[in-house]
């Protein structure tokens, strides 16, 4: 193997090895949401795009049914420490047009909230909440991380489609 | 199948040191910045409890703060949020409440170093009038080390 093989091998390696940090996993997520008739989960995606992956479930429930949802977020990164990490979640009618990330605006949504912290190596975050969507539409359930200091995000989503 | 408690799901393996925090808590207007260290099992809280007063059916959001004033760091501290209706003003926070009552329920596993803080930001609708307690706290295993508690008064 000449010398300008073996450095040209070796510059391959370095970069797949880069690509592969810059790709790190961040947060492992778990989402669920439960109501009278059904029940559904997601897991973790990575955006962009806002659409990701992976297959959203849809969830079917009645107008004014007691709903709930949870999600759990797990630092998974491997080097560590993520500071001053945000997790945003919101219940937004799709009916408003394509989606963005992150959202311009929470006016439109049935519900909303974001948390800032700094997560620990493996710390979690959790949050359950009961709720109703008053009114028949379809919808979307999603629980996103943003500022983790990546060029991507994670996140889970879920399509409520409410009767 | 129930989905299980949030708190459960983030104290095993939780203990930690005692230390200083000031939580904030802002809702509908009000202000709440006392920090009460009394033990939740006592159920007896050193500061008078405020009371808001909500409307049935309104998107209410709630900003609250916890910041860690010590200067020790500490690790595996619970800070935990929650809404749950409970049947008159004044009722003592207990830690073993329905899991039926519980509208909200928040909980983060974090590391402390001086002047670190966590936030938070949940919307709240209420589709029941009555007297629901909100608190806010940090635990070191099973032990209460800061409060902050709210009653609020839900009208149809």
């Amino acid at each position: 193997m000449s010398l300008n093989h073996l450095i040209r091998r070796l510059a391959f390696a370095l970069l797949v090895l880069a690509a592969a940090a810059a790709r790190a996993e961040h947060f492992d997520i778990d989402l669920t949401v439960e109501g009278p008739q059904d029940r559904q989960e997601s897991h973790s995606d990575e955006c962009p795009p806002f659409e990701g992956s992976l297959k959203r479930p849809l969830f079917h429930a009645k107008a004014g049914e007691p709903l709930s949802f949870q999600f759990l977020f797990t630092n998974v990164y491997p080097h560590g420490a993520l500071k001053r990490a945000g997790v945003l979640y919101y219940i937004m009618p799709l009916k408003t047009g394509p989606l963005r990330y992150p959202p311009k605006s929470m006016a439109g949504a049935v519900l909303s909230g974001k948390f800032l912290l700094d997560f620990k190596s493996h710390g979690k975050l959790g949050l359950k909440q009961k709720f109703q969507i008053p009114e028949a539409g379809h919808y979307l359930l999603r629980a996103e991380s943003y500022d983790s200091g990546a060029e991507h995000e994670h996140f889970s989503a879920i399509e409520l489609m409410i009767e | 199948m129930k989905l299980p408690c949030i708190l459960a799901l983030l104290l095993a393996g939780v203990r930690g040191f005692g230390g200083d925090f000031q939580p904030r808590i802002d809702l509908a207007g009000i202000t709440l910045e006392q920090a009460d260290a009394s033990e939740v099992r006592t159920g007896k809280e050193a500061i008078p409890r405020k009371s808001v007063a909500l409307s049935l059916g309104e998107k209410t959001p709630v900003h609250w703060t916890l910041a860690y004033t010590g200067a020790k760091d500490l690790t595996n501290i619970l800070v935990h949020f929650y809404v749950v209706k409970v049947d008159r003003p004044g009722r003592p926070a207990v830690r073993e409440t329905k899991p039926s009552a519980i509208l909200v329920e928040n909980a983060m596993s974090l590391d402390l170093h001086a002047k670190d803080d966590a936030k938070g930001e949940i919307d709240l609708v209420f589709r029941a009038p009555g007297i629901y307690l909100l608190r806010l706290e940090a635990l070191s295993g099973e032990e209460s080390m800061v409060s902050a508690t709210l009653d609020l008064e839900v009208r149809p």
